[in-house]
């Protein structure tokens, strides 16, 4: 029991020293760039006095929650089409063959070439979700098809001789098997969707969202003001990241 | 009664069964002897209905119950030993069996955190747990050692008396352990 507490505590205090060493060099290379005249990098302080003036601006609060609506709308889309066509392609060759063309497509055109082709058919308040939607879909269907063709075909020819019946085999052996698989792919697809999604919002700027915000900031040269939202990103990424992982917690070994 | 008629068997064109003709009788229990490759465990796999001949009549399965341990455990990985053992069993007590095996303490632990001796006295466990007609055993001591093949086999006699045992093993000893016929099979194909 202490043993683990001073394990956690270790790990915490790593954690703590590598952002602390991180921000110093931080501090360091933005103080000799603005000396030089080089280019200029905002220091660590004064990004977390901008944040802090962010946080307090009326329509702060409203722009995150835009798009976090926009992220996880079209991650939830996903993920529910992403299973049901992983599940298809897992059990039939035929669907499989037939869509593997369309989900090597969607994987090989890059980011932002989808988001400039999305920009001339649809309204820019619905790009970053379809965007993060179409992200993270190949990736929660591709697993899923490799967990469904993962499953041990000895385990269901042993509960078949042993007079498991079908609903049985699909809840003691299909499920454990594409489970952690679909896991995966949902903590990886939401990173994917929350850096997709910004980054369309950043290209099509649809009003009173983060990505708009930082687009506006750029065009101002607040460069504060960028790292500031940059900033915001980032722990909205990470509070994202965590709440899956406790969410996948739940029923875990 | 189970009977072979004339069966034919293949995997792909390696013929593994040719004419095989048998009859196994309720209550019966026999042990498959032949060396590698003759068809020992095609022989358990049709009558576990995971094959089908090619040719020839196979009869007396319907409405059979079977319990098997195949070759290897086939323990799932993600249950532990109680719950891959309940999710079969269906009457017999699950902890009274264990602890005849010497597995009582086991119970909790999963596939993962057993020695390959302890997994497969799991298997067996979980065979034994479920009352059936046909009892079908493939190499089933592989890897226990001496002391535990004699408690193991003196608990599947108990629990197998009067039904119907189909055995596979390379060791004659252990076909005398549970009281089987041995039958060469080679010598049929």
């Amino acid at each position: 029991m202490i043993s683990t507490m001073q394990a956690k505590l270790k790990k915490a205090l790593f954690t703590a020293g590598s952002i602390v060493f991180w921000v110093l060099l931080w501090h360091i290379a933005a103080t000799f760039a603005n000396k030089n005249l080089l280019f200029k990098i905002p220091l660590p302080l004064d990004t977390l006095r901008e944040f802090l003036v962010c946080v307090k601006l009326p329509e702060f609060w409203g722009n995150v929650g835009t798009s976090l609506w926009h992220i996880i709308s079209g991650f939830a889309l996903a993920v529910t089409l992403g299973f049901v066509c992983g599940l298809l392609s897992g059990s039939s060759t035929f669907f499989a063959t037939l869509t593997a063309p369309l989900t090597r497509l969607i994987r090989a055109v890059p980011v932002a070439a989808f988001i400039i082709l999305a920009w001339l058919w649809i309204p820019s308040e619905v790009i970053p979700a379809f965007i993060a939607f179409l992200m993270v879909f190949p990736i929660v269907w591709s697993h899923v098809e490799t967990g469904l063709l993962s499953v041990d075909k000895r385990l269901v020819e042993m509960a078949r001789v042993m007079g498991m019946d079908k609903k049985g085999i699909i809840k003691n052996i299909t499920v454990p098997a594409v489970m952690p698989q679909f896991r995966v792919s949902c903590i990886t697809g939401l990173g994917y969707a929350w850096k997709s999604g910004v980054a369309a919002e950043v290209i099509c700027n649809p009003t009173g969202s983060i990505g708009a915000m930082l687009s506006i900031a750029k065009s101002n040269l607040e460069y504060a003001r960028v790292f500031a939202i940059v900033l915001t990103v980032v722990l909205l990424s990470l509070v994202l990241e965590n709440a899956i992982k406790v969410f996948w917690k739940e029923g875990r070994r | 009664m189970i009977s072979f008629k004339d069966v034919n068997f293949a995997y792909g064109k390696k013929e593994i069964l040719k004419s095989f003709s048998l009859q196994i009788n309720d209550g019966d229990r026999i042990c498959f002897f032949a060396p590698s490759g003759f068809g020992k465990t095609t022989v358990l796999r049709l009558i576990m209905g995971l094959e089908n001949p090619k040719s020839g009549e196979l009869t007396g399965l319907d409405k059979k119950k079977i319990s098997a341990v195949f070759q290897e455990d086939r323990l799932l990985p993600d249950k532990t030993v109680k719950q891959n053992i309940e999710l079969f069993a269906n009457n017999r007590d699950i902890e009274k069996v264990m602890l005849k095996l010497g597995l009582d303490n086991a119970l909790l632990l999963y596939p993962d955190e057993l020695s390959g001796g302890m997994a497969r006295r799991v298997a067996i466990a979980r065979a034994l747990c479920r009352d059936a007609d046909i009892y079908i055993f493939d190499e089933p001591f592989n890897g226990i050692d001496q002391k535990n093949i004699e408690k193991t086999a003196q608990l599947i006699r108990e629990v197998t008396k009067d039904k119907t045992v189909l055995l596979v093993t390379h060791d004659r000893d252990e076909a005398e352990l549970l009281g089987t016929t041995i039958i060469d099979i080679s010598a049929d194909v």
